[in-house]
């Protein structure tokens, strides 16, 4: 079936069916996409804290006061 | 090919410096020069939303269909490519969460930097070692 033989019938939708046809194909869309490797709705997980700047001079110091109170 | 460890502000000292690569990034008809935060604490490559208005991508939300969540918060991200040069390495291509937020480093995280490229850190010595990996 072609675009043009199928728009008479999709005109004739109430407006609220016209939008969920919209929302639909936009999802088909979306989801039909290549986007390999990366997967369509997954949640990416940043575990690295930034930014950091001072920690592990502060983290060094705090050692190295603790490797002096042993000697 | 070895890179030395780096910091990003002169306010910094050794204690700060990271593995910070610098690459360019090339998109069809745009070329950005930046530098990549090697962060194997990161399971994607983020690219920030300077960069990827640089390499030319118009940003929609309707496009975000990904999302990133931990230390930078959650947001939603699009997914987007760019073809990476590293110094004399091998092209390659990398899948980027770009994000709204311009604050953000570019990071390059395990996918797929850490895929394409095997990677080696000396602390010890404030280098790391990046390598295309070999042939499956």
């Amino acid at each position: 079936m072609t675009l043009a033989e199928l728009l008479p019938a999709v005109k004739q939708l109430p407006a609220v069916d016209k939008l969920r046809l919209i929302r639909i194909l936009a999802e088909e869309l979306d989801t039909g996409e290549d986007i390999s490797p990366l997967v369509p709705h997954k949640v990416y997980h940043l575990f690295t804290p930034y930014p950091m700047s001072g920690a592990a001079r502060a983290l060094a110091s705090a050692m190295e006061l603790r490797e002096d109170d042993r000697d | 090919m070895r890179f030395k460890y780096s910091t990003t502000d002169p306010s910094q000292d050794e204690f700060d410096s990271l593995p910070r690569v610098p690459l360019v990034l090339r998109s069809e008809h745009e070329a950005v020069e930046a530098v990549g935060l090697v962060d194997s604490g990161a399971t994607v490559n983020v690219l920030p939303h300077e960069v990827g208005v640089q390499l030319g991508a118009v940003w929609e939300d309707q496009r975000a269909t990904i999302r990133l969540a931990g230390s930078l918060g959650s947001q939603p991200a699009i997914p987007l490519f760019a073809t990476a040069e590293i110094g004399d390495l091998p092209m390659v291509r990398l899948a980027f969460a770009w994000v709204q937020r311009s604050d953000v480093p570019l990071i390059l995280g395990q996918t797929n930097f850490f895929m394409e490229f095997d990677v080696c850190f000396y602390r010890s010595k404030l280098e790391f070692e990046v390598r295309r990996r070999s042939p499956a």
